[in-house]
């Protein structure tokens, strides 16, 4: 190669060797900004990152994404603590696993109605189900299922909130919702009850004094009908006004006067029993029914019973009979007058549903006695019912534990009959029980007259009748 | 075109003709780079056409058999500057269908700028390649020299023929090879 050539081949290799390091350079500043912007790009995305981490991680919500087998591969905080369950454990753990029989079915028909066109689909609205915690313990809450494809791998999304606070809410706010309209009725039949036995009162009053006069009247009338007959005998003696005194025969034999002279006092004495009677339970109504006072007010328990045999004296009579043995000495007792009386209606009606649920062809028996000591006065009720199972035993005092058939109890009568006992006297509600062969309950309440307790007086007692 | 080509070619015009011929193409072609090339730079594709009708004109030998003759020049060189791209065990078909979606791919990452041709592949039985050039540039002699220079390197040159079929007018621009081998 002659010098000629050499120099030209020198001097385009140094124009290639400028030209490789200009594009050297170029290359350079290129990676430099292509390098910024992928720090820039990569801070962007690791802020972005642990944003949604902290959302996924904070939020309320469950949130669990699965591949598409269900295998969980990641769950969040909420997820641990609603299900019981570590992060490591729940990643292994299949989604269905954490649902009960019922709702793996109805979780997979979710998944079933996603659309197989679309690569993401929310299949429908959020669904209740019963979730189960690691420990198997049901619960329930609300599930909605996302389906979705990624690098052709389809993964699901379950979003779930516990619900079981909202649950009970609804289910305090049920029973208080019965509570209100049980006592509504209450209040309604009791008004409706008190208006009755007022009119009712007046109408026997003198119904009573007519049967009193009729009494009165008659045995007037039998010292008539006495000298009648000896104004006949005597007649009868002189021989004469046969005929008169044959009339007078003839029409006494005609209205059997022998008869009535015998029967009209018993009669009148019926009546007047009856009377009597209407008038008990006419007074027991208006007591039972009287308003409610929130005043503590001393009164006689003894005839407190008594007025609640009258009034739910339909209750028992076809299946039991009851007998008393009060306390003549029983101290007059400080309470809410119409609690105590819903208190003993309830277990008296207890008593008699035990005794009805037990069977028999003979009537059974309510025996009701009251004592006092130490300050306390004590009223027990014992039935000759079925008693009560040892399984229930812990729980007949619940709200709304019932094994009564439908219609026949709301569950509520021992629990508000314990709650008034012990919440607003102070009281105990204890009970002795053998099944097969009855039950008793024994309320207990201090007997010491609280200052500023009103005492029910006879005359306050005479006027409510 | 990348720089690569051209200063493969000047390397083969080197060795196979001598300096001085090198010299007076680049002399008498006019060229905007003056023949001053570097493997990494881009430069206009009409410098190779202008090159290569100076060095057939200087020779006496046809533009396209000049051209196939740097294509399979061309294919061993690249094997020996990336080496990585080729599997010696790989058969020779498999390497050809490598091509489009394994080894553009691959300089497309050195060289996001680079403009090169389609080369689609279909097997229409056993032992049969069709092989599709396309290229506005019209070096479908060049590709004829890189598939032989290809089957040079794989050592089955004499048992795979090849039947070429010009689908653009005899322009250059698509072009069928139809590689078979022997039974």
């Amino acid at each position: 190669m002659d010098i000629g050539t050499l120099e030209k081949r020198l001097a385009r290799e140094k124009a290639a060797r400028s030209e490789a390091e200009a594009l050297l350079e170029a290359k350079s500043r290129e990676l430099y900004l292509s390098n910024k912007e992928l720090l820039k790009a990569s801070q962007t995305l690791i802020g972005q990152s642990q944003q949604l981490n902290a959302i996924f991680d904070q939020a309320l919500t469950v949130i669990l994404l699965a591949d598409g087998d269900g295998t969980i591969q990641r769950a969040n905080r909420s997820a641990e603590m609603t299900f019981g369950r570590e992060a490591g454990e729940l990643k292994s753990t299949n989604l269905y696993d954490l649902l009960d029989q019922n709702s793996r079915e109805a979780a997979a028909e979710m998944e079933r109605r996603r659309d197989p066109a679309k690569k993401f689909t929310a299949v429908g609205n959020m669904q209740e189900m019963v979730g189960l915690r690691a420990d198997g313990t049901p619960f329930p809450l609300e599930l909605a299922v996302s389906v979705f494809e990624l690098e052709g791998k389809r993964h699901g999304v379950w979003i779930t909130r516990d619900i079981t606070a909202r649950k009970e809410a609804q289910e305090k706010q049920l029973r208080l919702e019965q509570e209100l309209r049980q006592s509504q009725k209450l209040e309604s039949l009791g008004t409706l009850a008190s208006g009755i036995a007022h009119e009712i009162n007046t109408p026997i009053q003198y119904i009573n004094d007519n049967a009193h006069f009729l009494k009165e009247s008659f045995a007037d009338l039998m010292s008539v009908l006495q000298a009648y007959d000896v104004l006949l005998q005597k007649a009868d003696a002189h021989d004469q006004f046969k005929e008169q005194t044959g009339a007078v025969r003839a029409n006494a034999e005609a209205a059997d006067v022998d008869f009535l002279k015998e029967e009209i006092p018993s009669s009148i004495e019926q009546t007047l029993d009856g009377i009597e009677r209407i008038s008990k339970i006419v007074t027991a109504v208006k007591e039972f029914s009287h308003p409610g006072t929130t005043e503590m007010t001393a009164i006689d328990l003894n005839q407190a019973i008594e007025t609640t045999l009258s009034v739910t004296r339909n209750e028992w009579k076809y299946v039991a009979e009851t007998t008393t043995d009060f306390d003549a000495d029983l101290p007059m007792v400080p309470c809410l007058p119409g609690d105590i009386n819903q208190v003993i209606m309830n277990l008296i009606v207890n008593a008699a549903h035990a005794i009805e649920s037990k069977g028999g062809e003979n009537l059974g028996k309510i025996a009701i006695k009251t004592s006092h000591a130490d300050g306390q006065v004590s009223v027990s009720i014992t039935d000759s019912g079925c008693g009560i199972p040892e399984a229930n035993r812990g729980q007949i005092f619940d709200p709304f534990f019932t094994t009564k058939e439908v219609g026949k109890g709301t569950g509520q009568g021992l629990s508000i009959a314990f709650n008034i006992v012990a919440q607003k006297h102070d009281g105990t509600l204890s009970f002795t029980t053998e099944e097969g062969v009855g039950t008793t309950f024994t309320i207990t309440l201090p007997a010491v007259q609280a200052s500023g307790v009103k005492a029910e007086t006879e005359a306050e007692t005479k006027e409510a009748v | 075109m990348k720089g690569v080509v051209f200063t493969e070619f000047l390397e083969m015009v080197d060795d196979k003709f001598s300096p001085e011929i090198t010299e007076r193409i680049i002399d008498n072609a006019d060229l905007a780079s003056n023949g001053a090339y570097t493997a990494v730079g881009t430069y206009d594709h009409t410098e190779l056409v202008k090159l290569v009708i100076n060095l057939a004109a200087e020779t006496g030998a046809e533009v396209p058999d000049l051209v196939r003759t740097f294509g399979e020049h061309f294919f061993h060189r690249l094997v020996a500057i990336y080496p990585h791209f080729v599997d010696d065990d790989q058969d020779v078909f498999a390497f050809l269908e490598s091509v489009e979606n394994y080894i553009h791919i691959e300089v497309r990452k050195l060289y996001p700028d680079a403009d090169l041709p389609s080369v689609k592949t279909e097997r229409p039985g056993d032992g049969q390649l069709i092989l599709t050039y396309e290229s506005k540039r019209c070096l479908a002699d060049a590709a004829h020299g890189l598939i032989l220079g290809c089957l040079d390197h794989f050592k089955v040159k004499d048992k795979v023929s090849i039947d070429r079929k010009d689908e653009s007018e005899g322009k250059g621009s698509r072009v069928r090879f139809n590689l078979s081998k022997a039974a």
